[in-house]
């Protein structure tokens, strides 16, 4: 994630570059200052990666049979992940002058398109 | 001696013999002269033999050399077709007694039909055999006997009588014993002689026979788990679901409060491309069902070129308002 940190508010706390007073302090700002669309955004990630243990986790304990039904699920679930990250890291405002020629609804349009081949395609091996 | 049976002839009954009075002949009762004792048969018998005895095979200026590891030379003892060697001549494993004589029919020094040196044991009759090398010019035959020649089972023996055993088509054969050998097996090659010893009665030799049927068993196909490990799961991606959709709508709040606006500048784009997409969805899980690969690309070829009208057209309403800072 490249999100580049104001260094002003950064020698506001007394110790801070104790890794700990950073950790702790991690939550209220990104609250603070994530835009609400990425904050959308990271929610779906985080459902994804849920996602894709949960089924990590029932290979292991129940087998691998059918073995391309597991293989179609996790393939979505870590392909939507990483179309996901890409969409987060174009649409992001902060990233703006790095992705100068791609605007946010033009990342919008590759995600879709991306995603429904994709779901073609897992569709297609899950057989 | 018994008396030699007389002419048949003459021995006849007198009153038959009538025309001899007129020939000046008597008949014999006396004993007749010595030449006319033999009978036709033992003459021929005799001329027979004198012709075998004039070229039957034999040998002449035999000589025999024991060669010992340490010494290449040896010690050599002479032999002849009435003289055989006296003693039984040791042969330890690393000797090579070597035999040499000159080959002659009687008159001619010259080469056999066959020419061969005869190893047998006597107690068991086992034999073998070994051909002589002969040069047909000078008629010199010679042979080497060491171990590695004698087959495993002769070697086992306690005296091997050694025959030089010469013949052939029209001339007289001969067997002749020259002497005696007595192997020795030495100990520490015990395991190669009983494995010499097999091979020569066939054992390890390949034979292709049927082989014994195979009765295979495949693995038991592979078995789903039972069905309340699917629903556990299955609840755990629905919980997943249910958390994701609180936090987009209640926790962050989604966008839901554009949408009104959204509508207003556009409702056809908007609502075609949420349509096309939810039919993309849809021709997917038809796919899954039931249609085939084909009817799926028709659909998707038709429902793609709506999203892609509608959506550009959608996206650039969003712009707008993105750029006028609503978003």
């Amino acid at each position: 994630m490249s999100k580049s940190r104001p260094a002003a508010s950064a020698g506001a706390a007394s110790n801070s570059n104790n890794p700990l007073t950073i950790l702790s302090a991690l939550p209220a700002r990104y609250l603070q200052t994530t835009p609400s669309r990425t904050k959308l955004i990271d929610a779906f990630l985080l459902f994804l990666i849920f996602t894709g243990a949960i089924q990590f986790l029932y290979c292991v304990l129940a087998g691998n049979y059918p073995f391309n039904a597991f293989l179609a699920g996790f393939t979505a679930t870590v392909g939507q992940f990483v179309l996901t990250v890409s969409l987060r890291i174009q649409s992001n405002p902060e990233n703006k002058s790095e992705f100068k020629a791609v605007s946010p609804e033009r990342a919008f349009a590759d995600y879709v398109f991306g995603s429904v081949l994709l779901h073609f395609f897992c569709i297609n091996f899950i057989n | 001696m018994q008396r030699m049976t007389t002419f048949p002839f003459l021995a006849r009954p007198r009153h038959l013999l009538w025309p001899c009075g007129y020939l000046n002949l008597q008949p014999t009762t006396m004993q007749p002269p010595a030449f006319t004792k033999m009978s036709l048969r033992s003459l021929l018998l005799l001329a027979c033999c004198s012709l075998a005895a004039a070229s039957e095979w034999t040998f002449t200026g035999g000589k025999a050399t024991l060669a010992k590891k340490g010494d290449p030379e040896g010690s050599s003892l002479s032999f002849g077709p009435s003289e055989p060697l006296a003693s039984t001549i040791p042969l330890a494993s690393r000797d090579v007694l070597k035999l040499q004589f000159t080959l002659t029919d009687g008159e001619t020094v010259g080469r056999p039909h066959q020419a061969l040196l005869l190893v047998k044991d006597t107690q068991s009759s086992l034999e073998a055999f070994f051909p002589l090398s002969v040069k047909e010019s000078s008629g010199r035959a010679k042979v080497d006997l060491s171990h590695k020649d004698i087959p495993a089972h002769l070697l086992d023996a306690a005296v091997l009588e050694l025959s030089v055993v010469l013949g052939g088509p029209g001339a007289g054969s001969s067997m002749t014993q020259i002497g005696s050998v007595a192997p020795i097996v030495d100990p520490a090659a015990k395991a190669m002689h009983e494995k010499k010893r097999a091979q020569e009665l066939g054992e390890g030799e390949v034979v292709y026979k049927p082989k014994a049927e195979i009765r295979h068993v495949f693995r038991a196909d592979p078995k789903n788990p039972p069905k309340v490990i699917t629903l556990v799961f299955l609840m755990a991606v629905i919980a997943g679901f249910v958390g994701l959709f609180t936090a987009w709508f209640t926790v962050l709040g989604a966008n839901f409060k554009h949408l009104p606006k959204a509508l207003q500048a556009a409702p056809v784009s908007h609502t075609l491309f949420l349509a096309s997409l939810l039919l993309l969805e849809g021709l997917f899980f038809m796919y899954y069902t039931s249609w085939n690969l084909f009817q799926v690309l028709a659909g998707a070829g038709v429902v793609g070129l709506m999203a892609f009208l509608s959506g550009s057209r959608a996206l650039r309403e969003v712009r707008a308002r993105r750029e006028r800072g609503e978003r």
